[in-house]
């Protein structure tokens, strides 16, 4: 073989490779999304300064927090497990949060924040929402009237990870929100 | 021979030979030896400067107005852009291998634009699912994929975007962890590309700029995996060791852009000396009693100050002894070391360092006068300057002292300079 064969070779190697990386993501992602168990999400304002990305609404979870379980001691930034439970609403809540992967039931991954009052709050995996560069800012503002009273996330849960599907406000979305201004 | 050089002898030889200094025999001979004038390098950097940013330009672009109408596009006809953008990119680059490999502009341009296009694949992707960008990850995962076209493509645009990536991955790292370790693997892997390109040509312009990034990422991935004990040693040897290398394997040059090593070196050496020389250093220096020996940095420390002597003998052989007192930091740190286990106060050390300071500006400023070099006479006096002026406005010290140390060293400045004044007088008489 010529060293140019051998150059083209491994140049499509190395192509196969750099095509794997992108392709794999979509193929785990896009399985999530089909085959993920549906949440629905109430969602809390976030700081404001914070907040204005331009590219993304950032999103603040009311129950972004869970009882520790018993006997487990958590450091901060720790990764931990929250076990999910849907409450009488319909909204999803953690209801524990553990060191340990949960054997039955889903779960997220997520990093834990700080415990209060035997609640441990965590920093959820999902947390933002991309937008149009122009339609971001406008969004953020539509984002934190409604956040703490009907805005929603959709989120789909499997295996520890978690994909949005989609940001409510009432019963619109975010992007006929926009729209409809 | 360079081309200049040439040129310049190509346009002397007829007026030689009309004027019968060389017969038209030799002449004839020395334009066979040296060959017709290389073609210009001019144009083929103007033809890779302006296919890069064409393709740079181009990309961007396609990606804008993508972004223009992204979220009306479903999620399939965003997966099929993004890795199409991959796909296409990658097409174009194998092409220019099979068909076009010997023409340097193509294997720049298009392992340009793949390597943006890798990177805006995952990007695209993770914007589609909404993911929380770990920036850090993102780019690890982006230079790991695109350094192997440095090798197959050889191509030097990826090798700076590579060197650049690394020292943008390495900024959010903390030190302290496993993670920290891996910038060495990061920056190894580009070496023997860099290697390769120093051998042929290292003051081409492209290997100029990889030897810029390469030292500075080098610092940077030493200043994050090396703790602070015993910095002090541990710096000023590597800052001699890379103005020494500078010197050594650079400084067939005379543009002061193309000496990185010795750039970095010198500077950052002298940051530190001016650094070390103000305030009671006292209370700068860790003093944590002996380790147990065998420690890490004891074993850096002797280690970067061994290679620093060793390239200095290397320089002394070469003739170049002149330039070592500039790189003689880690020596004198080393000094201080022990008058700081002797008196622990800090101001033995601290004198030393002005004394040291105060003696390399007067070797320069004599360096400058000897050769006649203006350069290397206001960079002497300039550094002189520098120590007065921190002295004079250095506030850790009583009036009464600084007042003493100045007028003793301007009454030995004015000595000196009456006595060169007589000697001279005597000369000329």
């Amino acid at each position: 073989m010529t060293k140019n064969k051998i150059v083209l070779l491994l140049f499509t190697i190395v192509a196969a490779i750099q095509l794997s990386v992108p392709l794999n993501m979509v193929w785990q992602w896009e399985d999530i999304r089909q085959t993920g168990q549906q949440y629905q999400w109430l969602t809390t304002p976030v700081d404001p300064y914070d907040a204005l990305r331009g590219r993304y609404v950032d999103l603040g979870f009311k129950a972004a927090q869970g009882p520790l379980a018993s006997g487990e001691k958590l450091s901060n930034g720790q990764t931990v497990y929250a076990t999910l439970g849907v409450d009488a609403n319909g909204y999803a809540y953690i209801s524990t949060v553990s060191a340990n992967k949960p054997e039955t039931g889903d779960y997220v991954k997520a990093r834990a924040l700080y415990l209060s009052g035997g609640m441990m709050h965590v920093v959820l995996p999902f947390n933002r929402y991309y937008m149009r560069e122009d339609l971001a800012p406008a969004a953020e503002i539509a984002y934190r009237k409604s956040a703490g009273k009907d805005g929603r996330v959709i989120v789909r849960i499997k295996n520890g990870m978690g994909v949005v599907e989609q940001l409510y406000i009432g019963e619109k979305t975010i992007e006929e929100r926009i729209n409809s201004y | 021979m360079n081309r200049k050089a040439l040129a310049w002898l190509y346009e002397q030889l007829p007026d030689l030979v009309t004027k019968g200094v060389v017969p038209a025999e030799t002449a004839e001979r020395i334009r066979a030896f040296y060959g017709p004038l290389p073609e210009g390098m001019g144009r083929r950097i103007l033809f890779i400067v302006f296919g890069l940013t064409g393709t740079l330009l181009v990309g961007l672009g396609i990606v804008m107005i993508l972004g223009h109408n992204w979220d009306q596009l479903s999620r399939l006809t965003r997966l099929l852009i993004s890795l199409g953008l991959l796909a296409t990119a990658q097409v174009a680059a194998g092409l220019v291998l099979w068909r076009r490999a010997d023409s340097e502009a193509w294997r720049e341009g298009t392992a340009v634009f793949l390597t943006l296009a890798v990177g805006t694949s995952i990007a695209l992707v993770g914007q589609t699912y909404h993911l929380v960008d770990d920036f850090k990850n993102f780019l690890l995962i982006w230079m790991l994929l695109s350094v192997p076209l440095v090798y197959l493509m050889d191509v030097k645009g990826v090798a700076g975007m590579y060197l650049a990536g690394v020292m943008v991955w390495l900024v959010p790292v903390q030190p302290g962890g496993m993670t920290k370790q891996a910038a060495w693997v990061l920056l190894a892997l580009i070496l023997p590309y860099c290697w390769r390109l120093f051998k042929t040509n290292r003051y081409a312009n492209a290997a100029v700029i990889l030897a810029w990034l390469l030292v500075l990422s080098f610092y940077a991935c030493f200043s994050l995996t090396w703790d602070k004990h015993l910095w002090e040693i541990l710096y000023a040897s590597l800052f001699s060791a890379t103005f020494f290398t500078g010197l050594l394997w650079f400084g067939d040059t005379d543009k002061a852009w193309q000496k990185p090593f010795q750039a970095v070196g010198l500077l950052g050496g002298l940051g530190m000396a001016y650094y070390l020389s103000s305030g009671p250093w006292g209370g700068r220096v860790y003093h944590y009693g002996l380790y147990p020996l065998g420690r890490g940095e004891y074993l850096m420390g002797f280690g970067l100050f061994a290679l620093a002597a060793g390239l200095a003998v290397l320089l002394a052989r070469r003739g170049l002894a002149r330039f070592v007192p500039l790189g003689a930091l880690p020596a004198v740190v080393a000094v201080g070391y022990l008058l700081q286990d002797a008196n622990n106060s800090g101001l033995l050390i601290t004198i030393l360092m002005n004394i040291y300071l105060l003696g390399i500006s007067v070797l320069v400023i004599l360096q400058g006068v000897r050769e006649v070099r203006l350069g290397v006479l206001n960079s002497g006096m300039l550094m002189l300057v520098a120590l007065i002026l921190f002295r004079f406005f250095d506030y850790s010290y009583s009036f009464i002292a600084r007042g003493i140390a100045f007028t003793l060293i301007g009454l030995a400045f004015l000595a000196v300079n009456m006595m060169m004044a007589r000697r001279k007088n005597g000369v000329m008489e």
